[in-house]
Order: C-alpha cells, then sequence, then structure tokens
C-alpha cells in the first residue's frame, strides 16, 4: 500500500502534478486476485470507482483475507455501484486475466519488493517515506 | 503650442551688431563675446517644422512599443501551467491501458504504485 498517498494526492495529484496509477500485485494467491478483480471490476463501470475502491479495500484489509465475492458486491453497494453488474464481472474469465496479466507485467519488470513504485519508468523497491516521496517529485518537477 | 518666436532672437542680433560696430576690431576678448552672443542667438531659433500634437503621440507611441519579433511565429502555441485552473484533479480518473489513472492525465509525473490489496 502507498501509505504517504493521501499527502500526495493533496501535495501534488490534486494540483495536477502527478498522475497515480495502480498495479495489483498477487502475493498473497486468491484473496489478493479477488480484491483485485473487485477494484477492475468498479473501474468497468467507472475509472473514479476504482479508485474509491481501492480506498475501501485497503480500509477493509482485514476483511478480505479469504476470497469472498459477497464481501466484494456489499463494498460495491457501498460506494454507489451496480452491485449485479460487480457480480457478473467477478465471475467473468477476462478480469481475472487482465488482472493476472498485470501481476505478470509487474514481475517481469523484475520487481520483486511490495511495495514498488515506478516514477516516469525508474523503479524504487520498497517503501518510501513522504519526504523521500517530495524529494524525487520535486526534482523532476524542477528539471 | 504658440510662441513669441523671434523676440528673443531680435534682441540678441541687436546686441551683435553693437559689438560689431564698436569693439570688433580692438579687442578679442569683445569678439569672443559676439561669438557667444550669435551662439546664444542660435539656440533661440524657432523650431524649422511645427509639429502637430497627434504626431508627437504617434510618435511616442511607436517608441514606445515592444520591438516586433523578426521572424513572425508559423504555429501559435498554447501554454497551460499545469495546476493552472480550478479542476479537482484528485477526483479525476481516467483509463490508459490497462491501467485506470487517478489525477492529470497530461501531469508532468507518472506513478505507479505495485501494491497488494491485503
Amino acid at each position: 500500500m502507498l501509505r504517504v498517498e493521501p499527502q500526495i494526492l493533496a501535495n501534488y495529484v490534486a494540483k495536477g502534478l502527478v498522475s497515480l496509477a495502480f498495479s495489483p500485485v498477487l502475493d498473497f494467491g486468491k484473496p489478493s486476485l479477488m480484491a483485485s478483480e473487485a477494484a477492475e471490476c468498479a473501474g468497468q463501470q467507472n475509472p473514479l470507482a476504482f479508485w474509491k475502491m481501492h480506498e475501501l479495500l485497503y480500509q477493509r484489509q482485514a476483511q478480505i483475507s479469504t476470497p469472498n465475492p459477497d464481501l466484494m458486491v456489499q463494498f460495491a453497494k457501498e460506494i454507489g455501484l451496480d452491485d449485479a453488474a460487480l457480480k457478473s464481472c467477478l465471475v467473468d474469465p477476462a478480469t481475472a486475466a487482465k488482472v493476472e496479466r498485470m501481476g505478470k507485467a509487474r514481475n517481469d519488470l523484475g520487481i520483486r519488493s511490495r511495495p514498488s513504485f515506478s516514477i516516469n519508468g525508474k523503479i524504487y523497491q520498497g517503501s518510501l517515506a513522504y519526504p523521500t516521496f517530495a524529494q524525487i517529485l520535486d526534482g523532476l518537477l524542477k528539471k | 503650442m504658440q510662441h513669441a518666436p523671434f523676440s528673443r532672437n531680435g534682441a540678441c542680433c541687436i546686441v551683435g551688431r553693437l559689438m560689431i560696430g564698436d569693439q570688433l576690431m580692438k579687442n578679442t576678448f569683445v569678439l569672443l563675446a559676439f561669438v557667444l552672443a550669435l551662439t546664444a542667438c542660435g539656440q533661440a531659433n524657432p523650431p524649422a517644422t511645427v509639429v502637430q500634437q497627434d504626431q508627437l503621440t504617434a510618435t511616442a507611441a511607436s517608441i514606445s512599443q515592444p520591438t516586433a519579433p523578426s521572424v513572425a511565429p508559423t504555429t501559435t502555441v498554447t501554454v497551460t501551467t499545469a495546476g493552472s485552473n480550478n479542476t479537482d484533479w484528485a477526483n479525476t480518473a481516467s483509463v490508459a491501458g490497462d491501467y485506470y489513472i487517478r489525477g492529470n492525465p497530461g501531469a508532468p509525473i507518472h506513478l505507479i504504485d505495485y501494491s497488494d490489496f491485503l
């Protein structure tokens, strides 16, 4: 998890200086896959809903230690999504295929640490404190 | 603007003529004074050309204009500073390939978070 995300959102993303993307890591097997699929299905309904689901999944992280489609549907209702559409999306093989493809792409980049970050294509493996992020981002903005 | 163009000039010329008649050939000092008097008369001459107020204004305006570029631009480029408008980028999302992008898709920095939800 990008623990410093609220600060980056407020100080860089909100100002239009940084765009943020999320690439799923599936280190915990089926629960990881189910959560990532739920986020993907939310995004299919609305790109911003991906990020709402992303936040909710982290907030309820303790509840998603086992793959539970009903819980994902409940999350979808909480953020105002079409729960029936999300349910059918979760069982669509194309959803799992996309999430697994993204996970493989991360592995193909040689990224092994969790979390890791790509900032304008440069890979940073392991957690970074906010001051380190700020230093990197400010340095790029000055160029 | 109107002037009394020759009044000062005429007085100076009279002084010059008196100097010529009485002392010019006797004293070099007076000659020098004469030359100085003629110089003063020349400075008091009226302008040869009357410049209208509108011409002055036009001249002043042309001087104050910035110098035009020597080569006219062939392409008009609109420069927008990132974050200069009121877009709520933190609540703006788009799709780029497999990614759901949060924020300004044209931002100078693209950050990808490789993380597990668990």
